[in-house]
């Protein structure tokens, strides 16, 4: 018996030890790389907001000779032996990427503000809306990481050109060996700068809670630079003058595109819904019934065309058709022996509630494509602008043609279809997931070739995934593809005239 | 709610204990065997989205059942092994969630008898659970599991009376729940976001005390335990539930057991009274034991 309990005791000892310990999470932890490429010509790139970025003025730099300069100099040199712990942790951090880590930021402030709007059980109504606490769903999530990639493009081509212009030589060119992987750029304006300061103003824009943490980041992530020996005080104001500009220009943008991100208090869309041509029309599935996501969000200004045709999907098949007959009981039977995999593939890319929404989500899998492009800040922003503002042109077009017809969920005309996620609120046809797919995959096919085949992959099981889900047909699915590699074109054409080679 | 289904079947796997079980103090002689087959039942129609307890109209009432086979071996008379292995079900009875069902985990006991004097007796028991099938394990509420493997250090005490058969039993437990893997690539927990597939599920304590009388052919408790996770963060609001969850629940209830010869039966009855994170549940479950004899 004694054995026994030796046994017992220390097996005892050893579970509470582990068990004190709680789990940690490893994430993958990007690695630091020097660009593959500098793009001495980059401030010659096409803006997207701006006729020229010679427009945006950058003050003319102290010289390096100057005593100004030379006192920065050795302030940093000398700074860069006395860091603590915080602040060569925010060194690492920032080294990751500016434009990469700000987009991650949007993220998950995108998640943090996707949340199903709150309801008031003993009124009936929906809470009102607080605009300082913005609902972000599917649709304005797009628009948000289309504005935030848009301002960090433009602002890096203004600091590329300015750059270029005045030509002050990089730190590490004058003896000092920085922390990080930094690239062979002239160091003023600060690129980094540029990106922090004009990143937090658009989401501070867009999310006014969030402004002081914003705040907060914006300048750990432009003192990291000067902790890290990649640039003086005097690049980084520099590159917040061209800050200012852009972000100016980035509001005036968003005042005027037309897109309605607030909720639809008047219930306006019930006008549209009877005036819609479809034989049975969408209700809501949620109980007590909600009005539909941001109904008039599809008819703002898109990026890349403003024409009908390029947001509005062919008329779906209608209820009493046999091949929407056959579409509904494929979900039915789906549904009814929904595999472990196609389980897997609707949660997948689902991207529901309270996630960063498949926009969101194709910025993630864009974010790992950069990295291992070794993509300066300035293609990086590049890539995730033409991404962005093409996913937000997919998003538009997919709501525009759901409020065109209000196609009914499936589980509406057979309520025995059982889902794998939530049942969104808000029209089937066309599939929001499956335009995004298509656009995204037509995108970043142009500009990463090598992963192409690997792309495609992921976008056609994308684009079928919430027919496994149960919430979709297929021919959702296969027009939005259709929609979506359109408008995905058109970013191509786009990217294949902006002067990037 | 799906922390709801899972505190729910910990406490069914506690209460089927009752013929010896986890949380008692009773041995399975030296070469004998006692299978256990068990029905349980556990249903809410209220859960707490953190601390506000509420309604959901898109669940209505949500069930979780399940049937189990659990055999306590007598390695001798002091030291037993207990298995079990359940098949889960849930249901809802509104909304559009899928139902889920499935082979859940197996989890094994040791437990040991460390000392034993006039009527008092401590006891150690080592617990372990691993998931046995691919269930989807952040579909909740209707999950039928997390996927976390588990490892449990439980220490108990237990004094009986020797001339009446009164006892009072009190158990204290750390559960040690590894991290899990989800299928998607992201998500949103303790208000940030992992660019990872990999979840922590939050350690948990839980505890217990038993007041009874238990005879050589029949046994009646009535019982409190409560489970609380260490850490873990709270249900956002109107958002579903996530393996992250800081599960609490305290829950009251009575046992029962009637075995006047090689074929006996149990029963138990459970009810949440409070919770953080889980859905306030009624719960029941019958069993039929079947004891052999080598």
């Amino acid at each position: 018996m004694k054995k026994y309990s030796w046994f017992l005791l220390t097996a005892g000892l050893l579970f509470w030890t582990v068990g004190c310990k709680e789990p940690v999470i490893d994430e993958p932890i990007p690695t630091f790389y020097a660009p593959a490429t500098t793009d001495p010509e980059g401030g010659n790139w096409r803006p997207i907001l701006f006729q020229s970025v010679a427009d945006v003025c950058v003050s003319q730099p102290e010289p390096v000779t100057s005593d100004a300069y030379k006192t920065e100099l050795i302030d940093v040199q000398n700074g860069a032996f006395a860091l603590n712990v915080e602040q060569i942790d925010a060194v690492n951090y920032w080294a990751a990427g500016g434009v990469l880590r700000w987009n991650q930021i949007a993220r998950q402030l995108i998640a943090k503000y996707n949340v199903t709007p709150g309801y008031n059980d003993a009124t009936g109504q929906t809470v009102p809306f607080d605009p300082n606490k913005p609902i972000v769903g599917f649709p304005a999530a797009a628009r948000i990481l289309a504005l935030l990639s848009v301002a960090q493009y433009d602002a890096l081509v203004a600091a590329w050109h300015a750059k270029y212009l005045y030509n002050r030589p990089s730190l590490a060119r004058q003896g000092v060996t920085p922390r990080l992987p930094v690239a062979d750029l002239p160091s003023y304006p600060s690129e980094d700068a540029a990106v922090a300061e004009v990143s937090c103003q658009v989401l501070a824009l867009l999310f006014p809670d969030e402004t002081n943490w914003l705040i907060a980041r914006a300048g750990e992530h432009k003192q990291s630079r000067i902790w890290g020996g990649a640039n003086v005080p005097s690049d980084i104001k520099a590159g917040d003058e061209i800050a200012h500009s852009i972000a100016q220009r980035v509001i005036t943008y968003v005042q005027n595109d037309g897109i309605q991100t607030l909720p639809d208090v008047n219930n306006a869309w019930e006008e549209l819904r009877r005036s819609a041509s479809y034989d049975v029309k969408w209700v809501s599935l949620a109980i007590p019934a909600r009005p539909p996501i941001l109904p008039q969000f599809g008819t703002g200004n898109m990026w890349f065309s403003q024409s009908d045709d390029f947001r509005k999907a062919p008329a779906p098949p209608a209820t009493t058709s046999p091949a929407f007959q056959s579409a509904l009981a494929e979900v039915r039977t789906i549904a009814d022996n929904r595999s472990r995999d196609e389980w897997r593939i609707a949660n997948l890319w689902a991207d529901g509630v309270g996630t960063y929404t498949p926009a969101g989500h194709w910025n993630l899998i864009t974010e790992d494509l950069i990295r291992q492009d070794r993509q300066n800040e300035l293609r990086a922003a590049r890539t995730l602008a033409l991404l962005n503002r093409a996913l937000q042109d997919g998003a538009l077009a997919s709501w525009f043609t759901k409020y065109q017809y209000f196609v009914p969920r499936p589980s509406q005309l057979d309520p025995t279809i059982k889902a794998a996620t939530e049942i969104p609120n808000y029209p089937s046809y066309v599939s929001e997931i499956a335009t995004m797919s298509g656009t995204a995959s037509t995108v970043l096919g142009y500009l990463f070739p090598s992963q192409a085949a690997r792309i495609n992959e992921m976008a056609a099981e994308a684009a079928v995934s919430q027919l496994y889900g149960g919430t979709q047909y297929r021919f959702d699915s296969v027009e939005g593809i259709k929609i979506g590699q359109n408008i995905g074109q058109a970013a191509v054409n786009w990217a294949k005239a902006d002067g990037a080679k | 709610m799906k922390r709801i289904l899972y505190v729910g079947l910990l406490l069914l796997i506690s209460s089927i204990a009752r013929a010896q079980m986890p949380s008692d103090a009773i041995y399975m002689p030296r070469k004998s065997v006692c299978i256990a087959g068990i029905y349980s039942r556990s249903s809410w129609n209220q859960y707490w989205e953190g601390t506000l307890k509420r309604e959901n109209l898109n669940i209505g009432t949500h069930t979780t059942q399940s049937v189990m086979l659990m055999p306590a071996i007598g390695i001798t008379d002091r030291f037993n092994v207990i298995l079990s292995l359940p098949y889960v079900w849930t249901e809802t009875s509104a909304g559009n969630l899928m139902g889920q069902k499935g082979m859940q985990d197996l989890s094994g006991w040791l437990k040991y008898k460390l000392f034993d004097h006039k009527g008092f007796s401590v006891n150690g028991l080592a617990g372990a659970s691993i998931p046995v099938s691919n269930y989807v394990p952040d579909f909740l509420p209707m999950s039928i599991g997390l996927q976390a493997r588990t490892v449990t250090g439980r220490l108990l005490l237990n004094y009986t009376h020797p001339g009446t058969g009164l006892y009072v039993t009190t158990h204290g437990s750390y559960n040690w729940r590894s991290n899990i893997r989800i299928d998607r690539d992201g998500y949103q927990a303790h208000d940030r976001l992992y660019n990872t597939d990999e979840v922590s599920v939050p350690n948990a304590i839980d505890a217990g005390i038993r007041l009874g009388v238990l005879r050589k052919t029949w046994q009646t408790e009535v019982w409190a335990e409560r489970f609380a996770c260490t850490s873990g963060d709270n249900i956002r609001r109107n958002d579903m539930p996530f393996p992250t969850n800081k599960m609490e629940a305290t829950s009251v209830g009575w046992y029962g057991k009637f075995q006047p010869r090689n074929i006996g039966v149990n029963a138990r009855i459970g009810y949440v009274t409070s919770g953080l994170n889980v859905g306030q549940s009624t719960s029941y479950s019958v069993g039929l034991l079947y004891q052999l004899n080598f």
